[in-house]
């Protein structure tokens, strides 16, 4: 009866601890905001949606991206105490009661009215949209609806004004922490009423530091500061302090994060970093981890699992959420391990060549006990569902026991007894032993009594003797990773081989493993990792983000990744990132090598798979409900033309613009040094173009719609990525603007209508002065050889010849000047009233010579004005024929001819005494002549009779 | 900030000597006592100046002490040290504690308490929230206060030299022990 007791407090005890069977350690590393590591404290913390962390502290607001701080100019001189991040924006509460927003490009005041806070803002947390709530230390609570301040305080009912945190674990329903209890304020309806919890009504204690509601139950995690955990539902209104496995004795809580429902961190002002189970039972389980000399104030888990802490020096980061530490004493290090499994009881076995050793994993300073010494060096360790310990050697066979202290040889079985065994494996009621000799594959019967199935080797199929580890998977096929013959599959009595002569890219296999898809991964012996998965393999390796290709052991851990060990550490494909998490000394956390022994890896019933490093054991927990995300995240920080920052919120651009550059940034928190990024342009150029720089530039960008695209990943093939793109537009230049060309259009048609009229006009001009001129050539050349003018003159010649031969000689002369005078004059449009004189002065004399002194002229011209004035050619002489044409000329009536000029007109009078026949074609000369100078000059050409004279004003030009 | 806090101090000096109502308790005898334990050098001072009022009724209470009035130096240069280079009590003369007390308990009632005692400290012109614990025995209208508490220098801009960096501890331990009236 008190065995079955005993068994029945065993089972429960193992029940109650089957989750977490490890003591582990949190791997941790501190991070100084400040290169020359002086201590920045750090206030609160919040992550954005491009996964920045943001850090409030004694000296500012700072964003994180894995990999620097960067200060953010807020232009308030304060400590920064709260932030709260919502769609887009970073809100920061000051030491000083202000209250600031971060939009992604600047930082700026928000202007509070109504009652503002004066006091430090301890939490901000917004409602919905633009109704948030402020708490304050010793203000109260502050409503804050579109920027307008309503306070409540006690006078409203609360217990206390000094607020620690304000939370709303349901809607219209916030939580508030004081010094005198919790306050649930209700705000539906419009009213607020309050209602308050205190000591009286279940609370541990009355200072209330922290509240954080659990995820999908109604309870909220409550921190105190002396009196440790609580809980309160929001829905039956009940406080609940549950019973711990050790009374509280780690200081004021100064955060709590829930991991699901079940589970939370907690940190405390005394250095104290506890993993807290809310048991099943009811009960609390409190594993602490103790930082001395810090105090820790704030925790947020990012998307990568790690866990950020603030602290009085700067920032802390827990690994505790993926790996954790199993510290082993200094003789048994790693490097001398040589074989590992747990058992189904908590137990760790390991092996020191001949040497094996067991320790309990819920010790927290284990301490190895010597439970068997061989002969020979101990190879491998394989527990089985039994329970039973399963030991090969190297030399010396299978070796095993069933109660884990008394260690038995397996015999009978010929090809086992001097067997060097290089992996054990099993399924159901199957072992397979691994060696330089093949594979036996054996069957357990009761009492662990082992019969040979069968025997694999070079001789039955495989390709080779050496095989160094076997996977036998849920499907019935047994695959196994050989030397020389790649991987190979027994199924149903064939064998199928994966060598190079099958077109495998390697003939060497260390490691075999299934995955949680059923997929089958080996590790090669220079290409990294291939996959199988049923129908082709696929390499994954170093372009994919593997460090190192000398792998020593992978296994598959139950949440789905798979572990890789190396010579340069540890890495963990991740299938829904896919990409490889790496845990190596650049990380900073304290994992600086591993074993290189194959095989080295051991996973309990719980699916904790541990690892040795060089002070222990890495253990990589079971995960709860949540999945991590590794893949980093980028974003375009700014944006540059060549004149300077242009605002991200702007997309279409100016031709003037078309020099771009664009700054991004790599968020990333897994392994932030090793970000690759990769860009294009859609528009301009449609290759990513890989690159490690943060900044591109994009020099005289022709116009037209742009996408700017800008990748990250963390390995060179981009197997996942995250992205950022901005779309933009460059304008046509103004000369390429519909305005512009039809402006262009429009002037340069009138240009040419205006350029086509003119010139249409100035030849119409010229033509007609042509024809003018031809005619007036043609009319003077008629007058000219007008029989009456010939026959006159050659009288007056022949009278002359008689009378005086001399003045004959002489008239002749004139005679014939005058005629080549009017034809080299008559291709001109104006000539000098100096040359027209000339003219004239010819013309005169053979009329004089004609008339005598019937004919009298008197001239009133001055010479200065015959060389700078024109007339038109033949004017004169035309109008001096003219008045002789058409008065009487004789010696009783002599025609007085007066010619005189001023600056401005040249005048022509003449004694009026017209014939009575008049001669044909009279009036064509004047009409002529007014023509002409209607082409040069708008004076007019004026004719009249004044005081009975005929005044005829022609202009001087 | 500071004069601000000197005010409050004594508008509650006069407020509780004025306003009768409320079950008032001024320090009659109060030793305060700090003590630096650095690697090289055990640095003890006291003084006995430490004034202050404690109104159970409100369950507020407000304390100052001068720096200048601290002694008991390893030597008269250190305590000249102290008060011009560390405490630069010429800028900042007076050290205050005031606030609430946390626990819903009536010390003016005869017995023994432990109390948190939450306010803002002021050393050093720089405020900090403090929950200090606070041993109270009440008897017969008399209160005996003893308390005990560290100070992080850091905490309140106290810049030590490096050359004395191992002469002074980074965090100072300090002992309250007073006694106080009920008054008429």
């Amino acid at each position: 009866m008190r065995r079955l007791l005993f068994h029945i407090l065993a089972t429960f005890v193992v029940a109650a601890t089957c989750n977490y069977l490890y003591a582990g350690r949190p791997f941790s590393k501190d991070i100084w905001l400040d290169e020359t590591n002086v201590s920045v404290k750090v206030n609160c913390l919040a992550m954005d949606r491009e996964n920045y962390l943001w850090l409030g502290t004694d000296e500012g607001l700072f964003s994180y991206n894995g990999r620097q701080f960067r200060p953010i100019k807020t232009g308030i001189d304060a400590t920064v105490t709260a932030i709260a991040v919502t769609d887009g924006k970073v809100l920061a509460g000051f030491g000083n009661g202000m209250l600031g927003v971060w939009d992604g490009v600047v930082f700026r005041k928000v202007a509070l009215s109504g009652t503002v806070p004066a006091e430090a803002i301890s939490a901000v947390h917004i409602v919905a949209g633009d109704f948030m709530v402020l708490s304050t230390v010793g203000q109260g609570i502050f409503l804050v609806h579109d920027n307008y301040c309503t306070r409540y305080t006690m006078a409203n009912g609360l217990t206390d004004d000094y607020i620690y945190t304000i939370v709303s674990p349901a809607r219209g329903l916030l939580l508030a922490g004081t010094d005198q209890g919790i306050n649930e304020i209700n705000t539906s309806g419009g009213k607020v009423a309050v209602s308050h919890y205190t000591t009286s009504g279940g609370l541990p204690d009355n200072i209330v530091r922290v509240i954080r509601p659990m995820q999908k139950k109604c309870w909220s995690w409550l921190g105190t500061h002396q009196g440790g955990l609580a809980l309160y539902c929001s829905k039956t209104k009940q406080t609940w302090t549950p019973a711990a496995n050790e009374p509280w004795q780690w200081g004021q809580v100064n955060d709590i994060l829930p991991i699901g429902d079940d589970r939370a961190w907690v940190c405390t002002q005394s250095g104290y970093m506890l993993d807290v189970r809310l048991q099943d039972t009811g009960g609390l389980h409190i594993q602490a981890h103790h930082y001395p000399r810090q105090r820790l104030y704030k925790l947020l888990m990012d998307s990568t699992g790690n866990i950020w802490c603030a602290t009085n020096t700067g920032l802390k980061m827990f690994a505790a959420e993926y790996i954790s530490s199993v510290q082993l004493p200094a003789p048994f290090s790693l490097s001398e391990l040589t074989a590992m499994a747990c058992d189904g009881n908590t137990g760790m076995w390991f092996a020191q060549k001949g040497k094996l050793y067991k320790t309990s994993l819920l010790d927290e300073n284990p301490q190895p006990k010597l439970m068997y010494s061989s002969r020979s060096s101990i190879t491998h360790l394989y527990c089985d569902g039994n329970d039973v310990l399963w030991v090969g050697t190297f030399g010396d066979g299978l070796w095993y026991s069933a109660d884990h202290r008394n260690f038995r040889k397996v015999t009978g079985i010929t090809p086992l007894d001097k067997e060097s065994v290089l992996d054990i494996s099993g399924r159901d009621n199957k072992l397979w032993v691994a060696g330089l000799n093949g594979v036996e594959e054996l069957q357990v019967r009761n009492n662990n009594e082992l019969t040979l199935v069968k025997l694999h080797n070079k001789g039955t199929g495989i390709g080779s003797d050496y095989v160094y580890e076997i996977f036998p998977d849920r499907n019935g096929n047994t695959w196994m990773a050989t030397d020389g013959a790649g991987v190979c599959m027994y199924s149903n009595g064939k064998y199928t081989l994966w060598d190079s002569a099958s077109g495998m890219t390697s003939n060497v296999a260390y490691n075999i493993a299934g995955d949680a898809r059923g997929h089958i991964w080996a590790s090669t012996f220079n290409i990294g990792l291939l996959v199988y998965n049923g129908r082709r393999w696929e390499n994954i390796g170093a372009e994919q983000g593997l460090q190192s290709m000398r792998i020593s052991a992978i296994t598959p851990t139950s949440y789905g990744t798979m572990l890789v060990v190396h010579a340069k550490g540890i890495e963990e494909w991740q299938p829904r990132s896919r990409m490889f998490r790496h845990f190596e000394r650049r990380l900073g956390i304290g994992i600086d090598s591993v074993s290189s022994t194959l095989n080295l890896v051991a996973t309990d019933t719980a699916g904790n798979v541990y690892i040795p490093y060089q002070d222990g054991l890495v253990c990589f927990g079971k995960k709860t409900d949540y999945s991590l995300d590794i893949t980093p995240a980028v974003k375009i920080t700014s944006l540059n033309t060549f004149f300077g920052v242009v605002s991200m919120e702007r997309n279409r651009f100016n031709y003037s613009e078309n020099h771009v550059t664009f700054r991004y940034d790599g968020v990333n928190f897994a392994n932030p040094d090793q970000l690759y990024y990769r860009y294009k342009l859609e528009g301009f150029n449609d290759e990513w173009i890989a690159t490690r720089d943060e900044s591109v530039t994009f020099p005289q960008l022709p116009s037209g719609d742009y996408r700017f695209l800008v990748q990250v990943s963390m390995n060179s093939r981009f197997t996942g990525y995250g992205q950022a793109q901005y779309s933009f537009s460059i304008a046509r230049p103004f000369w390429m603007q519909w305005w512009f060309i039809l402006l262009a259009a429009v002037f340069i048609w009138f240009v040419s209508y205006m350029y086509i009229r003119i010139r249409e006009r100035n030849l119409r001009k010229l033509s007609s002065l042509q024809r003018e001129r031809m005619m007036f050539e043609y009319e003077h050349l008629k007058s000219q050889v007008n029989p009456h003018f010939l026959f006159n003159s050659l009288n007056t010649l022949t009278g002359l010849i008689d009378d005086d031969k001399e003045a004959a000689m002489q008239y002749t002369t004139q005679l014939s000047d005058l005629y080549r005078n009017m034809l080299s004059h008559k291709d001109k449009d104006l000539i000098t009233l100096a040359e027209e004189w000339e003219i004239l002065e010819n013309y005169i004399y053979i009329q004089k010579s004609r008339f005598g002194d019937a004919l009298q002229l008197q001239t009133n011209i001055p010479e200065k004005l015959k060389k700078v004035k024109k007339v038109v050619p033949m004017a004169l002489q035309l109008l001096l024929e003219n008045a002789i044409k058409h008065n009487i000329v004789s010696k009783a009536k002599p025609l007085v001819v007066k010619f005189s000029a001023d600056e401005e007109q040249l005048t022509i009078s003449n004694n009026y005494q017209p014939k009575i026949s008049k001669e044909k074609g009279a009036g064509l000369g004047l009409a002529n002549i007014r023509k002409r100078y209607g082409l040069h000059s708008r004076r007019e050409v004026s004719a009249q009779i004044i005081n009975n004279e005929f005044v005829v004003t022609i202009p001087l030009i | 900030m500071f004069p601000l806090r000197l005010c409050i101090l004594g508008i509650l000096l006069v407020c509780a000597a004025g306003v009768m109502a409320q079950p008032v308790y001024e320090v009659q005898k109060a030793t305060i006592t700090f003590n630096s334990d650095a690697p090289n050098e055990l640095i003890k001072a006291a003084s006995k100046k430490l004034k202050g009022l404690i109104n159970t009724g409100k369950k507020q209470f407000a304390f100052k002490v001068e720096v200048a009035s601290f002694e008991g130096f390893n030597s008269p240069l250190q305590r000249e040290h102290f008060n011009e280079n560390y405490m630069e009590s010429f800028k900042y003369p007076g050290i205050t504690f005031s606030g609430k007390i946390i626990e819903d308990v009536d010390l003016s009632a005869d017995g023994q308490y432990t109390v948190r005692a939450k306010g803002e400290l002021n050393v050093h012109g720089v405020s900090r929230d403090r929950i200090i614990y606070a041993d109270v025995v009440t008897k017969n209208g008399s209160m005996d206060v003893s308390s005990e508490f560290r100070v992080a220098l850091a905490d309140h801009d106290i810049k030590i030299p490096r050359v004395v960096n191992d002469k002074l501890a980074t965090e100072v331990f300090i002992t309250v022990k007073m006694i106080l009236i009920e008054q008429p």
